[in-house]
């Protein structure tokens, strides 16, 4: 990662002639090993551009020129250099840019200016020292965010029964408990993989309360394995608190709640080899998860419990779909503490991001209303502007 | 309200506040590098967790064997570390015994296990793809087209699995209609035969080959157009869940993570 901080590649240029896209570059005195060029267009998103090209790099580089001669109207090339699996990007390229790929310290100051040439600095004033002006329109969006957040929360102190709606996933969970205890075997809880600092992980801890306050009103074992040793901490207090809070303490175990390894399919081992041995009740996977998900799961599966999963990971979503009894999907994870717990004050907060998605599909209505009008009457055209610079950084 | 939740506030509404404000990147970084400490001290938690409860499970004869195991390659790979970053300089050294350890233990039973997944893609393939709804169904639908049009010579086998699977729905209508009687029967009757009819048309050259040219814009709009869009939906629901959530937690609504 270091080397390529010092590597990169200089005076990037992007132009097009007779239907062509050429883009052309300088190389330093140390020289990547490849360079890929990848192009978005209509039919290709940014999230899965197109691979139009990989130059390797042996001995003294020879092209210092790409020519795409498909090149369609709008379309925007990205170019990254790679230095052994190390990577680095020059930012998405229109026609009439040029730009470098440079050290990401660098990248801050070396702002992109166009046709023109690089832009000239402004002098300063004081808002600009003590406030980025270029992340108004976030700062705008969080004070709204907060204003709404703490409306409802005011709402809710007067007035409790906020409604939630149904949650198929999390109203399983007293009936997985239940059996769990009908059946006289453990639970097994995990919140996947990753730190403290990662909300969904955060999410699954709130949700191991809920579940270990059921657990022991029927008094049974909740066994949780960790990844990480501060998630561990965070697991032994909310279990504890559970406990204590329904007025069992003594059916507290420390032990219960343990660390298995750090290691991603170490992790998958060790709880795969438990729920094959324990054959537990019920499974709750609630937290954030990678290619281990599938591997827990069939696990699950195979083990004969009942499995539940939740995860903000959009890519391991449909493996737990597949193979889990029941899902939790995106974010009703974080609703899932409220939605079980009802307390209002925290019902409030999960309604104040669903009003920010109404307001971000209003957005879109109206975004996309002016974009089609201001194609049909140009007199529109200033307000679907004014509309779109609204969500840009100030530059 | 107690000392973590404070801590939790001041320190969460101050990253917030360095984010708008330039050239306090230095005080970000510094906050980050005392989270990576306090990771690391941590990590003797995980230690000692992991260590009492598999010399507890050895002492009472609970899978003795699995939790020896576990306790005498723990010691093997932590006194093997010391040994090699006291003659080498570092136990990651190229040259030191300790990454044979690495390379020819952990990495192949890592590499095994990240392995097993395709088997567990197949066995739970087989239990999502039943049909037994009208979703289903459609997953079902979907995936095979992607599934086909991921591979090679997916031009030739795609006219092929369509004209199956037209064959396939035939078979069933007529297996069906045995049992009904009326005019539905009639219906089924007629569609199997445009069914099977459609099927054999779909082998005759000219159209083989449009339908077979068809899978890859095929493909890519179902992977760029409802995937997307879907997944674009789930993105905006996750951001905006994820900012109450944390607002939840930073003014310590959300306190069940401690006491």
């Amino acid at each position: 990662m270091f080397l390529v901080a010092y590597i990169g590649l200089g005076g990037v240029k992007f132009d097009t002639a007779d239907g062509k896209a050429i883009i052309s570059w300088e190389y330093p005195s140390v020289k990547p090993d490849s360079i890929k060029v990848f192009r978005s267009d209509a039919s290709h998103p940014k999230e899965s551009p197109l691979l139009l090209a990989t130059i390797v790099l042996e001995g003294t580089p020879s092209e210092s020129v790409f020519v795409d001669t498909t090149y369609p109207e709008g379309a925007r090339y990205l170019l990254r250099t790679f230095v052994g699996s190390d990577s680095s990007d020059t930012d998405w390229m229109a026609a009439g840019f040029h730009m470098e790929i440079s050290p990401p310290a660098e990248k801050e100051k070396e702002e992109p200016a166009g046709k023109g040439g690089k832009a000239e600095e402004k002098p300063k004033t004081i808002l600009h020292r003590i406030f980025d002006v270029k992340k108004t329109n976030i700062g705008v969006a969080i004070l709204l965010f907060i204003t709404i957040f703490f409306y409802l929360l005011n709402v809710a102190r007067k007035n409790p029964n906020v409604f939630i709606r149904r949650i198929a996933g999390l109203d399983v969970i007293n009936d997985t408990v239940g059996r769990s205890a009908e059946m006289g075997k453990p639970i097994m809880f995990t919140t996947g993989i990753g730190p403290i600092d990662s909300l969904p992980i955060l999410a699954g801890i709130t949700i191991l309360k809920q579940v270990a306050k059921r657990a022991a009103l029927y008094e049974v074992p909740v066994l949780v394995p960790n990844n990480d040793p501060l998630v561990l901490a965070a697991a032994r207090e909310a279990v504890k608190e559970a406990y204590t809070e329904i007025g069992r303490p003594d059916l507290y175990r420390e032990n219960d709640v343990f660390f298995l390894t750090t290691s991603q399919f170490g992790f998958a081992s060790g709880m795969s080899g438990m729920m094959n041995r324990i054959r537990p009740g019920a499974v709750f996977f609630m937290g954030y998860f990678y290619a281990e998900s599938l591997i827990l799961a069939e696990n699950a599966y195979v083990s004969g419990a009942i499995s539940v999963a939740g995860t903000t990971s959009i890519d391991q979503l449909p493996f737990f779909i597949a193979a889990c009894d029941y899902t939790i999907i995106g974010d009703e994870l974080y609703a899932a503490s409220a939605y079980i717990s009802k307390n209002p004050l925290e019902v409030a907060g999960v309604k104040a991001g669903d009003w920010f998605k109404a307001l971000s599909i209003l957005s879109i209505l109206i975004g996309s209303t002016l974009a089609t009008l201001s194609q049909l009457f140009p007199q529109f055209g200033t307000a679907f502007e004014l509309f779109k610079k609204a969500f840009e950084a100030i530059k | 309200m107690s000392g973590p939740i404070i801590t939790v506030m001041i320190t969460s509404v101050v990253t917030v506040l360095l984010f708008f404000i330039p050239g306090l990147e230095k005080v970000q970084q510094q906050l980050l590098d005392v989270s990576i400490i306090v990771s690391g001290f941590a990590m003797l938690i995980g230690i000692d967790s992991l260590l009492l409860f598999h010399a507890r499970r050895v002492q009472r004869r609970q899978n003795t064997f699995f939790s020896a195991t576990l306790l005498a390659a723990f010691f093997i790979t932590v006194g093997w570390g010391i040994r090699d970053w006291t003659l080498f300089g570092s136990p990651f050294n190229p040259s030191a015994p300790f990454m044979w350890l690495f390379r020819n233990v952990y990495l192949p039973l890592d590499a095994t296990m990240f392995s097993i997944l395709a088997f567990y893609i197949a066995s739970a393939a087989y239990r999502a793809f039943r049909a037994r709804n009208r979703n289903a169904l459609l997953l079902l639908i979907s995936a095979s087209i992607i599934m086909i049009g991921r591979i090679l010579y997916a031009h030739v086998i795609f006219p092929i699995a369509v004209s199956v699977f037209l064959l396939l729905v035939a078979i069933w209508l007529i297996k069906t209609s045995r049992r009904i009687y009326g005019e539905e029967r009639l219906v089924r009757l007629i569609l199997a035969v445009v069914l099977i009819g459609g099927s054999a048309f779909l082998l005759a050259p000219p159209v083989f080959k449009a339908v077979g040219n068809s899978i890859e814009p095929l493909t890519d709009w179902i992977m760029n157009t409802p995937q997307n869009a879907a997944k674009r939906g789930m993105f905006l629901g996750l951001t905006f869940g994820s900012i109450a959530f944390s607002l939840r937690v930073m003014f310590g609504i959300e306190r069940s993570w401690t006491r």
